[in-house]
């Protein structure tokens, strides 16, 4: 309801300020109150829901990895098969929080995924599973710290460094990496990044053998946050944060929804008028009856 | 209860600031409305928990 006491300036650009940042919109026309209204209540919501759900409850795709072609999504070399998130159709009406998953999108469709390469040393912390033998295959769970370099300067298919392994037992161990490494995409929502390569070691004999390393280290923030992801990091969340997550996956859907009024009270004014108007009686109520004569 | 109040109450101050501001302009307006709001909504969530917790039994 458009009241000619409200001054709504430009309404297309307060309309688009609205939509940018949550108050922006109402702080360009002047409606100071209702600015701080909306963006400490919205954000509020919306960074609450961030919180709850460990930074990933914004996403715009989820990946389904093609069949056969990969063991998990994030080392699919070929372009992922996405579906959009019906979630992030709320989430993005809040605004520039929301953008950067529009940013990743656009890099995990852009950026080939070198699956089997790494360009330069890594040195992070590792958690994953080392299997000892290839006749009687055992794994156990290792953790510490890795350093990932590539054979040649330039980077290569072919991975040396060290892994400072804490085993199960508590022991530790210095194991030499050797042979191809398997690296999953530099840009994906997950703050894991799986790697898989061989390790140099000695069987119970002494003798020289080959262990398998599959485990995870650390994606830096910018490629994990908002990025899409696939079901195997949802369920991680899930499992992670249990309730949680989609308690925060909600928040954010309502705070997005929320700054849709924000953005229609920019553009049109207030919907039921200026508030001083005189209240009327509800239509339900019934009328008083006439008198029969 | 006290788990859901913790989520509950400050999310439902938040949205009926936000819908009655953008119902009225008028400060006082807003936040008598709000007020109200926030009170019918916190009484439906209570009764409602209250007959999930009676069906439970």
């Amino acid at each position: 309801m458009k009241d000619p006491r409200v001054r709504l300036r430009n309404p297309g650009v307060a309309a688009l300020l609205a939509f940018a940042i949550p108050g922006a919109g109402h702080w360009y026309q002047g409606r100071r109150f209702k600015a701080t209204i909306y963006s400490v209540c919205i954000l509020t919501i919306f960074v609450w829901g961030m919180i709850l759900g460990g930074g990933q409850p914004v996403y715009s795709q989820l990946i389904y990895r093609s069949e056969g072609t990969a063991p998990t999504a994030q080392l699919q070399a070929s372009s992922p098969r996405m579906k959009f998130s019906f979630g992030y159709a709320a989430q993005v009406l809040v605004g520039a929080p929301a953008w950067p998953a529009i940013i990743q999108e656009m890099r995990i469709r852009n950026v080939d995924a070198k699956i089997n390469w790494i360009d330069g040393p890594i040195e992070s912390d590792f958690q994953g599973l080392l299997s000892r033998g290839f006749g009687d295959r055992t794994s156990e769970i290792v953790t510490g710290t890795i350093e990932l370099i590539p054979a040649n300067a330039q980077g290569s298919e072919v991975v040396t460094g060290t892994l400072h392994a804490v085993l199960a037992d508590g022991s530790r161990q210095e194991l030499p990496l050797a042979g191809n490494i398997q690296l999953g995409r530099e840009v994906f929502g997950s703050p894991r990044r799986e790697v898989r390569c061989d390790v140099a070691g000695q069987d119970d004999e002494g003798r020289e053998v080959r262990f398998r390393l599959e485990g995870s280290v650390s994606r830096s923030f910018v490629d994990w946050f908002q990025a899409p992801r696939d079901t195997l990091e949802l369920d991680r969340l899930n499992g992670a944060l249990s309730q949680n997550f989609d308690i925060g996956s909600v928040f954010t859907w309502i705070a997005g929804l929320l700054n849709l009024l924000a953005i229609w009270d920019a553009a049109e004014g207030p919907a039921y008028g200026y508030g001083d108007e005189e209240e009327t009686p509800d239509d339900d109520e019934p009328a008083p009856a006439k008198k029969m004569n | 209860m006290q788990l859901a109040a913790v989520y509950a109450i400050p999310l439902t101050a938040g949205i009926s600031l936000v819908y009655c501001a953008s119902r009225f302009e008028l400060p006082e307006k807003i936040v008598r409305s709000a007020v109200l709001m926030f009170a019918k909504t916190i009484a439906a969530l209570v009764v409602l928990y209250l007959i999930l917790l009676y069906l439970s039994r």
